[in-house]
């Protein structure tokens, strides 16, 4: 059987929102890759995302990353709440930033594991962007579909900012 | 009133609603961690700044030139 990748739905912010969220997701593939696109004209990086899974606030969020947020170097291991992005959406000091986040995730229905990785790039008007890759890990206490995904943000979201979910078959 | 935007896959409807208090409750919680994340990464920077241009300034009292402080 031939790969494919397949748009699943797509929740556009109107511009009034903190939080969006995509539910309902089909559960017709192996994978899911989620992207996020985001920007804002907020100082300090004011898309700063904490992105949850089936509106699932335990501690089964595990993420593994290492990045450049302009001139500075970083790596950190988290376990947490929920996957944070902070910073990866907006480099510095200055305002109207925008970003993209791409987050894949192997074996979205049906699994107690659901690993993937990530990567996010994001660009100021002013200063050079942050760049983030890691692995993480959804990790709930028994088998769960993942079936929504939702980003909460520290300021409202500007409006035409995205998610948007594509599945992947490969055998 | 904060809002929470969903759109629904299956359905392909789009609401717009109020958020719950556990939902504000959460988002409040995320935007004190980030004040404080913030706050912490002004201080690493400045700090940073600040000690680079002490060490610069100790070498070029002992004799390096501009250039040589840079290539290091």
């Amino acid at each position: 059987m031939a790969g494919t990748y397949d748009f699943l739905g797509k929740v556009t912010a109107d511009g009034s929102s903190a939080v969006m969220t995509l539910s309902g997701i089909p559960q017709t593939h192996q994978d899911i890759e989620l992207i996020f696109q985001a920007k804002t004209d907020a100082t300090y990086g004011a898309s700063s995302t904490d992105v949850t899974l089936n509106g699932d606030t335990g501690s089964n969020y595990r993420k593994t990353s290492w990045g450049i947020n302009g001139n500075s170097q970083y790596g950190e291991a988290s376990a947490t709440t929920h996957f944070d992005i902070n910073f990866g959406q907006g480099p510095g000091i200055n305002d109207d930033m925008m970003g993209f986040l791409r987050m894949y995730l192997v074996n979205y229905t049906n699994a107690v594991d659901h690993p993937g990785f990530y990567q996010n790039s994001s660009w100021d008007n002013q200063n050079t962007g942050a760049q983030w890759w890691g692995g993480v890990l959804y990790n709930p206490s028994s088998s769960a579909a993942i079936t929504s995904v939702t980003w909460t943000a520290v300021y409202t979201i500007e409006a035409n900012c995205s998610i948007a979910a594509y599945g992947i078959d490969y055998s | 009133m904060t809002k929470v935007v969903e759109m629904n896959c299956e359905t392909g409807v789009e609401t717009v609603r109020d958020m719950t208090d556990a939902e504000e409750a959460e988002q409040a919680q995320m935007v004190s961690d980030y004040t404080d994340e913030v706050a912490a990464q002004e201080a690493a920077d400045t700090k940073r700044a600040e000690d680079k241009a002490s060490g610069d300034a100790k070498l070029k009292a002992l004799g390096l030139t501009d250039d040589e402080i840079a290539a290091r």
